[in-house]
């Protein structure tokens, strides 16, 4: 029963993981850049919400229906914040030497930080989020309502970005972009908008990912780093560019953290999640589902 | 999608990047830690006419400015006062007037380090005021003990600064291995007697001083250690630690960490359906910005503290407690906490050994604070014990729905008694 709690509680956290590092793994595949302000996005998009909610309430305390209801404008603002860094920023070190890139996004990252703290100092916060009783007993395992309500929202973010790719025109360009730019220059897409995009995208889905994590987490201005982290090891187990595979890997990254913590102690939960990540390295270079991390071309 | 996102990442650049991020994010931590040490101190001793020059570093800027602030403040305000009432009289026979030379280190422990020795060097200051955070004073301390200097400090309760046989260290908060001690002896004092305990504590220093303080404790009473985990500091989720203290039945909890944690454990004790009849955060619980980000689920929290603000404790150059509070809200605009409180009594710990040297000189005034019976200040009765800690146990404070932050513990300064047993969940 105890492994089957820890289990339960690791894919409860890990959709979010998942959420966090699709939006990652998107840039890496389509603008060619390993994004370290990625985590950024997530502290942003928890601060958002918690402010929507401060205004709104007063308190950022409120009934579910209403802090779902900052979703949308949630993933609205940080996709122009995406947008914009990508534009303004981004756009520059492109195709540069990638050492370029990491510092350039590193940068980006700890200029966020800095002006985070400034703006609303390093106190952690948290939404609270009003439930008559706020857990459920299924077959003897505890399920937290607002970590489900949580698992739901991320599974829905990574849900309607597949859909997105798949289905519309912008997504198909923005794939075009992923596998060829150079021909897809040629066919009419516009390749800078396209990425931009893509940035915009993938920054709007790690902000809805993060107002979920002030709910069940909390938020602070230097909490990005170790989601970042996080959304590279997931990349990895999944493979470049897949989004099922980084949903697979930010529940199995969940599963394998709480399993470790519960079984052994949580000291070693990111000692067991490298390791992991070495043997997988070695042992299946491409990931779990993609083919990009190891594809010669 | 179905199709790979890029066609155009090998092995080798995925090595190269790996290895590039890594780097910048071990880059990025370590900025982190480094933004919590350092620092050193010094002071400046008489000598020069009639004034005697007290000197050190503290973080005037940086992530700690706020705290920083409280420090240089009550040291000003005390030493104007004791200016404007006409000095110090030595037990040298003379009286001096005091002087202060703080400069900022943005608890930094190579810039603390380095403004010591200049102080010392340059300014032939004798006397050391010691600067914030651990991670600084203990390399401070260092310096004063080289250089033979008293260092007196209130922003510094690891036990590592006052284990290292350094005479010249002073300290006057409770150190982290006592923050835990008044919490158990209350605890055992409730009914019904709590049979069991649980420790959930952060891989830091200082938090885990704390534990090993608890654990040290629990070891001399009958209370059963049931649950002992540490975590790391990056945790952001205790679900799973907690889930450990819901099924072994824990009675105590006791979460030795900052209040990022104590925010978690707030918030997932309740959804996580964890009922014990007590639980204390170590650092952080006791805060105004605590109870606004958990609300009612921070009711019947406990918390440690080295003061009370409501106390009333006598001293000599304010008259009370009450009226250093009011000296502080009514010239700088905020409330004094007990950082204001330990700067303060820093100040008077050192008038008090100018006043008993007959000759003034460091060693001199090191023997005397060493040697110092109790004396009253602000801050409550001052003395050190053979390591240089101020000989004081920890107060305990509780979130009460009403009337709100209450003192529980000791029964000779409390406000009210504890709310013991927390009532569980589904009761409030």
């Amino acid at each position: 029963m105890a492994i089957a709690q820890f289990v339960v509680n690791g894919l409860l956290v890990g959709a979010l993981f998942a959420a966090v590092a699709v939006g990652f793994a998107l840039i890496w595949g389509v603008v060619d850049i390993i994004n370290l302000a990625h985590g950024e996005m997530v502290m942003l998009g928890g601060y958002t919400a918690y402010w929507l909610l401060s205004i709104a309430t007063g308190t950022a305390e409120g009934s579910v229906l209403l802090f779902l209801a900052t979703i949308p404008v949630v993933v609205g603002v940080l996709f122009i914040v995406g947008y914009a860094l990508q534009r303004t920023l981004v756009s520059r070190v492109i195709g540069t030497d990638i050492f370029l890139t990491l510092l350039v996004t590193f940068g980006i990252s700890i200029a966020i930080q800095q002006l985070a703290i400034q703006a609303w100092t390093a106190n952690p916060r948290s939404i609270q989020v009003a439930f008559a009783d706020p857990s459920m007993v299924v077959g003897g395992l505890v399920v937290p309502k607002m970590k489900l309500v949580a698992f739901a929202g991320a599974i829905v973010l990574t849900g309607i970005l597949y859909l997105f790719l798949q289905r519309t025109r912008t997504g198909r360009a923005i794939r075009a972009v992923s596998q060829n730019p150079e021909a897809a220059a040629l066919v009419g897409i516009d390749v800078e908008h396209t990425r931009a995009v893509t940035f915009g995208i993938s920054s709007a889905v790690a902000g809805g990912a993060g107002a979920f994590i002030a709910t069940i987490l909390n938020i602070q201005p230097q909490m990005g780093l170790i989601y970042t982290l996080k959304s590279f090891v997931i990349v990895v187990f999944g493979g470049v560019g897949s989004i099922p595979g980084a949903l697979t890997g930010g529940l199995l990254l969940g599963v394998v953290e709480e399993l470790t913590a519960g079984l052994v102690s949580s000291q070693w939960t990111l000692a067991v999640s490298f390791t992991l990540l070495i043997v997988l390295l070695v042992v299946k270079p491409k990931g779990l589902f993609g083919t990009g991390a190891d594809n010669e071309h | 999608m179905e199709e790979p996102m890029t066609d155009n990442h090998n092995r080798r650049t995925f090595l190269k990047v790996a290895g590039g991020t890594g780097a910048l994010g071990l880059t990025g931590l370590a900025g982190c830690a480094g933004n919590s040490s350092n620092g050193d101190g010094g002071g400046d001793s008489g000598g020069s006419g009639d004034t005697i020059t007290l000197g050190g570093s503290m973080s005037l800027t940086g992530d700690n400015a706020d705290l920083g602030r409280l420090y240089k403040d009550a040291y000003q305000e005390t030493i104007d006062r004791i200016n404007e009432s006409g000095g110090v009289e030595a037990g040298d026979g003379n009286t001096y007037e005091l002087e202060m030379v703080l400069r900022d280190d943005s608890t930094d422990a190579s810039t603390s380090r380095s403004i010591y020795q200049e102080l010392i060097d340059r300014e032939g200051i004798d006397y050391l005021l010691g600067p914030y955070s651990s991670s600084v004073t203990l390399p401070a301390s260092a310096v004063a003990a080289e250089n033979e200097k008293p260092m007196v400090e209130g922003g510094g309760a690891s036990p590592e600064i006052f284990s290292q046989g350094n005479e010249w260290i002073f300290g006057l908060l409770p150190t982290a291995n006592k923050y835990a001690k008044s919490y158990i002896d209350m605890a055992l004092a409730q009914s019904p007697t709590p049979e069991s305990i649980a420790i959930l504590a952060e891989d830091g220093t200082f938090s885990q001083s704390t534990a090993e303080g608890a654990r040290n404790k629990i070891e001399q009473t009958d209370l059963e250690l049931v649950v002992d985990q540490t975590f790391p500091s990056g945790t952001s989720d205790l679900s799973t630690n907690l889930g450990r203290v819901r099924d072994q039945g824990a009675d105590v909890l006791l979460l030795c960490a900052h209040q990022k944690h104590n925010i978690i454990l707030a918030n997932q004790m309740e959804s996580q359906g964890v009922n014990v009849d007590a639980a204390m955060g170590t650092v952080g619980s006791l805060n105004d910005s605590f109870k606004g980000e958990v609300g009612p689920n921070g009711d019947y929290i406990y918390g440690p503290t080295s003061w009370d603000i409501n106390a009333d404790f006598e001293d000599p150059v304010y008259g009370g407690t009450q009226d250093f509070v009011a000296a502080i809200e009514d010239n700088y605009d905020y409330t004094p906490d007990y950082h204001s409180a330990a700067g303060e009594a820093v100040i008077m710990t050192f008038v008090n050994a100018f006043q008993s040297v007959d000759e003034l000189t460091p060693t001199a005034v090191r023997n005397a604070i060493r040697d110092s019976d109790p004396f009253s200040t602000v801050y409550g009765d001052v003395s050190f014990d053979d390591s240089g800690v101020i000989a004081k146990n920890m107060l305990i404070r509780q979130w009460q729905p009403e009337p709100g932050l209450q003192t529980v513990y000791p029964s000779s300064v409390a406000q009210s008694d504890p709310l013991y047993p927390m009532p569980d969940w589904s009761e409030r």
